[in-house]
C-alpha cells in the first residue's frame, strides 16, 4: 500500500536529480507514516486479522488516488499546466486525508459542544480514516492511552460506525469518483491541447 | 442451583452490615428517598423501548433493571415486561466469545454490569450467561495471556474492553461484577486485581511505582488521570471509591492499611459538591454511585470529616440526591457532559442505585 501511494508525490521522469531525490524522500516519508500509524493502530493483532484493516487501507487509497485524479484534471481544466496540476491535487488530497485522519483531535473541542445531541461526536468519529483502519483491526482507537489523553472524543458518548456503513461508503465513493474522473477527462484533452497553428495564408492564384 | 444459593448467600453478606447501618438514617428522609427511588424508576420505565432497552445500550439497560430488581418494592419478572423485556434484551448480545454487549468498545464494562443484573434476577435460567460472562471478564483482565508480565502497569487491569488500555473504573466494575456472581475467592483473578489495584493507589508502601504519592487516594490509572482531572496523579473522589470498593471486593480485610488510608482520604476530602480531590463536576453522578456503595460496604454511616465534623453519609448523600432530582424523577450532570453523564437514562440508573444502598 505505501508503494501504491508513490505515484502521487510526482513523476519519476523529473529531469533533475534535486527533484528526485525529493521526491523518493517524500515517499520514504510517506511510507514511514503509513507503517507507523499501520503498527500502532494493528499493534499485536494476530495475523490471522491483518487481512480486513489492510483491505480498509487500501480502499483509503484508492479513493485518494481517484480525488487527486479528479482534482489534478479540475485544475487542467482550468489551465493549469499537467505536471503542475498532478502535484498539487497530490498535495491537496494528502493534506484532506490527514486533515480528516486527524479529526478526532483537532475537532474534539466541537465535539465537546455538541455532545448533548450526540450527533456531533458520532460524525467526527465516523469522519477519520483512522478509525476505519482501527474498526477493521477490532480496535477501540478512541480509547487507547494516547488519544483518551489528547482528545475529548473518549470521554464523550459516540457511536462507531459499522464495518459495513463504511466498506459502502467507500465502494460508493471510488465508484463516484472514477465515473467523475471519466468524465472530467473528457475536457481536459481540449483545455491542455496546443492551441492550433495559425492559418498558412492562401496562395493567390497567377 | 448450588451457584444460584452461592450468588444469593453472596448478595445477602455484601449487604448484611448495610441493612443494620441504614437504621441510623432519618426515617423521614428515608421515606423520601424512598419516593425519590419511585420516581426514578418511573422515569426509567417511561424511556425503555419497545424492545425493553435504553439508549440501545446493554450497559444502561443493565443498570436499570438493576435499579428494578433490587429496589425496595422488591420487582423481579413476574412483574411484567418492564422487568422481562431488558432481561431478554440483555440476554440477546450475549455474544460468542462470553460478553454481553451491543458494541465493541463497551463489552468489559457492559458484560460487568450485565452480570450484576442478571444475579439480581435470581433466576437459574441465566446461570450458563453468566458463567460464560465470567469467563470473558477474567480471560479480558490484562495478564500473561495478552503477553503482559507482572511487572507492567497494566497487569491485573480491566478496560472498556475494546482495547488494551485498563483502568480502575473498569476494574471496579468487573470486580463488582464477579463478586455480585460468586466468583470463587481463590480465583487468581483476585490477586492480579489487586496487583493493579496497589498500582493505582497513592500509597508508596503498597504501589511499587515511582510516581506514588502517600495521601491514600486513587488515581485512574497507574501514572495517569484524564486530562478532565489534570492528566497527573492527584487522587479523586470517583477513583479512591473504585479502589476502596475494589479491596474490599477483592477480600482485603477492612483493617488493610491500604484499605484504611483510602478510607481516611475519603473521609478527609468529603465533599458532596464536586468530585473530591478536584474543583470539578466531572463525573459525579459516578463518584455519587460509587461513593454510596463503598460506605454502604464499608460498614460505618457516621464519620469524622477533616474539619472535625461528624457526617452521617447517608443522610447527607440522600439529601443531596433528592434536591437534584427533576420533576420528571431523572437526574442528569447539568454542569458535565463527560462519560456520559448528559444522559438522564444512564445517571437516573446509576442514581437509584445509590440511593437503594443508601436506605437499604
Amino acid at each position: 500500500m505505501p508503494t501504491l501511494l508513490a505515484p502521487l508525490f510526482g513523476s519519476w521522469r523529473s529531469g533533475t536529480l534535486r527533484t528526485l531525490a525529493t521526491h523518493v524522500a517524500t515517499w520514504a516519508f510517506a511510507t514511514l507514516i503509513v507503517l507507523c500509524a499501520t503498527g500502532l493502530i494493528v499493534g499485536a493483532v494476530p495475523v490471522d486479522r491483518l487481512p480486513a484493516p489492510l483491505l480498509m487501507a487500501l480502499g483509503i487509497v484508492v479513493v485518494s488516488h481517484l480525488a487527486a485524479t479528479c482534482a489534478s484534471h479540475v485544475l487542467q481544466s482550468a489551465g493549469t499546466a499537467p505536471a503542475v496540476a498532478r502535484e498539487w491535487a497530490s498535495w491537496l488530497v494528502t493534506t484532506a486525508l490527514w486533515l480528516l485522519a486527524a479529526a478526532p483531535l483537532w475537532l474534539g473541542p466541537l465535539a465537546d459542544l455538541g455532545a448533548h445531541t450526540g450527533s456531533a461526536p458520532t460524525a467526527i468519529a465516523a469522519a477519520s480514516p483512522l478509525v476505519h483502519i482501527a474498526l477493521a483491526a477490532e480496535q477501540d482507537l478512541l480509547r487507547t492511552e494516547w488519544f483518551y489523553a489528547h482528545t475529548s472524543l473518549g470521554a464523550l458518548q459516540f457511536e462507531y460506525p459499522t464495518l459495513l456503513a463504511v466498506g459502502i461508503a467507500y465502494l460508493g465513493g471510488a465508484a463516484g469518483l472514477a465515473v467523475l474522473c471519466f468524465l472530467l477527462s473528457r475536457s481536459v484533452p481540449l483545455a491542455a491541447r496546443p492551441p492550433d497553428p495559425p492559418a498558412r495564408p492562401k496562395e493567390h492564384a497567377r | 442451583m448450588k451457584r444460584l444459593a452461592l450468588m444469593t448467600l453472596a448478595l445477602t453478606l455484601a449487604s448484611a452490615p448495610a441493612t443494620q447501618a441504614a437504621e441510623s438514617m432519618d426515617p423521614q428522609l428515608k421515606e423520601k428517598a424512598r419516593r425519590a427511588i419511585d420516581g426514578g424508576l418511573n422515569f426509567l420505565r417511561a424511556q425503555q423501548a419497545e424492545d425493553g432497552s435504553l439508549s440501545k445500550s446493554v450497559g444502561i439497560t443493565a443498570l436499570a433493571l438493576r435499579g428494578f430488581l433490587e429496589s425496595h418494592r422488591g420487582y423481579n419478572e413476574a412483574d411484567g415486561p418492564f422487568v422481562t423485556r431488558p432481561v431478554e434484551f440483555i440476554v440477546s448480545k450475549v455474544n460468542p466469545d462470553g460478553s454481553i454487549s451491543e458494541s465493541l468498545q463497551n463489552r468489559s464494562y457492559n458484560t460487568a454490569v450485565a452480570l450484576v443484573a442478571l444475579a439480581a434476577t435470581k433466576n437459574p435460567k441465566y446461570a450458563d450467561v453468566i458463567a460464560n460472562g465470567q469467563k470473558f471478564l477474567k480471560g479480558h483482565q490484562i495478564d500473561e495471556g495478552e503477553g503482559y508480565q507482572k511487572d507492567h502497569r497494566y497487569y491485573g487491569g480491566v478496560g472498556y474492553g475494546g482495547d488494551e488500555r485498563p483502568d480502575m473504573s473498569n476494574l471496579y466494575l468487573a470486580v463488582e461484577g464477579l463478586k455480585a456472581t460468586a466468583t470463587d475467592p481463590k480465583d487468581p483473578v483476585w490477586e492480579k486485581a489487586l496487583v493493579f489495584v496497589n498500582r493505582s493507589q497513592n500509597r508508596s508502601e503498597s504501589n511499587d511505582q515511582a510516581w506514588a504519592a502517600n495521601d491514600g487516594g486513587f488515581v485512574y490509572m497507574p501514572g495517569w488521570n484524564p486530562p478532565e482531572f489534570g492528566g497527573k496523579t492527584d487522587s479523586y473522589g470517583g477513583m479512591t471509591a473504585a479502589g476502596l470498593i475494589s479491596l474490599l471486593f477483592a477480600g482485603v480485610d477492612r483493617n488493610d492499611p491500604r484499605i484504611q488510608s483510602a478510607y481516611q482520604w475519603m473521609t478527609a476530602n468529603y465533599t458532596l459538591d464536586v468530585n473530591p480531590g478536584t474543583d470539578a463536576k466531572h463525573g459525579l453522578f459516578y463518584f455519587y454511585n460509587a461513593f454510596a456503595k463503598v460506605m454502604a460496604a464499608y460498614g460505618e454511616d457516621e464519620f469524622t470529616d477533616a474539619k472535625g465534623q461528624k457526617r452521617n453519609w447517608r443522610n447527607e448523600l440522600a439529601q443531596k440526591l433528592i434536591s437534584l432530582q427533576a420533576a420528571d424523577g431523572s437526574w442528569v450532570n447539568a454542569d458535565s457532559n463527560k462519560w456520559w453523564e448528559n444522559n438522564p437514562q444512564l445517571v437516573t440508573a446509576w442514581t437509584v442505585i445509590a440511593l437503594e444502598h443508601i436506605v437499604r
